[in-house]
């Protein structure tokens, strides 16, 4: 390497400053060009699968909610049929049990 | 698709409308949150949130209202409400310098001016620095900025004569 390639390298290679000369004003806009945001990758891509999959779990919520009235009301009503069946069913085997102790004819 | 038009179907729950308005908005947003917060997760962060507002309240919007600076403004109510987490995070600036011309000293020099010029706005009082990237970065007019910051025009107009004046001074312009 030649000194004075050395020397070229050293002031930016030859190439022409980024901030040209001139007022102050246009300078300084050059310069605020400079500050660069990085590239957010697959932002936009990433957001929606968010926000879609954060709606379809919203969505089932509200559906259970909607209709856990319903199902609460379904259960209870099968869990009353239940309990009186079961009461039913003791009563006659209750029956049963005093019709066979006290049956004179035995 | 006009922003009105997206905005009302988003308000009918259209996925494929909410789809097109973030490929159309979520870059820009992304870089004033970005430049807000100076933490790329930070304004991840923001930026989602933004745009889980819009989904849940896209009826809200007055088509009156420009929808970008609407945007803005709910990334910057919601900056505001989390600024105190964000304070003292680090600042992490783009590799992306310079067009893939640039030989590795011009590469060296923009990044080291780059660094001077993050510094230098980061190092603005608040309002100002906000004023700043609102008016310069986002291209907003002075009325669309003063409308996100919440001040008279004539306000936003004096935060960026004295932003430009500090950065002139901080910068050796």
């Amino acid at each position: 390497m030649t000194f004075n390639r050395f020397k070229n390298i050293l002031r930016h290679s030859g190439a022409a400053d980024p901030v040209p000369a001139g007022d102050g004003d246009a300078k300084l806009d050059v310069l605020l060009d400079l500050w660069r945001v990085p590239d957010c990758g697959e932002l936009a891509a990433r957001i929606y699968a968010a926000v879609t999959a954060d709606e379809r779990l919203r969505r089932q919520v509200f559906v259970f909610w909607r209709y856990s009235a319903v199902f609460s009301a379904v259960f209870m009503i099968g869990g009353f049929c239940f309990g009186l069946y079961s009461s039913h069913l003791d009563r006659l085997n209750t029956q049963s049990y005093f019709d066979t102790i006290f049956d004179i004819g035995y | 698709m006009t922003d009105e038009e997206l905005m009302s179907a988003i308000a009918k729950s259209d996925e494929t409308a909410f789809k097109e308005l973030l490929n159309r908005y979520s870059k820009r947003v992304f870089a004033f949150a970005w430049r807000l917060c100076t933490d790329p997760q930070q304004a991840e962060d923001l930026t989602q949130d933004v745009f889980f507002k819009v989904w849940r309240s896209a009826a809200e919007w007055k088509p009156q209202a420009k929808l970008e600076t609407w945007l803005y403004r709910v990334l910057y109510n919601r900056f505001i409400d989390t600024r105190w987490k964000v304070k003292g995070t680090t600042e992490e600036l783009s590799d992306d310098i310079g067009s893939g011309d640039d030989t590795p000293e011009q590469a060296l020099i923009k990044k080291s001016r780059e660094r001077a010029v993050a510094a230098a706005v980061n190092a603005l009082p608040d309002r100002q620095k906000e004023a700043l990237i609102l008016c310069y970065y986002q291209g907003l007019t002075a009325k669309e900025a003063a409308e996100v910051l919440s001040v008279t025009q004539g306000a936003l107009e004096s935060l960026l004569f004295r932003a430009r004046q500090t950065l002139k001074e901080q910068l050796d312009v």
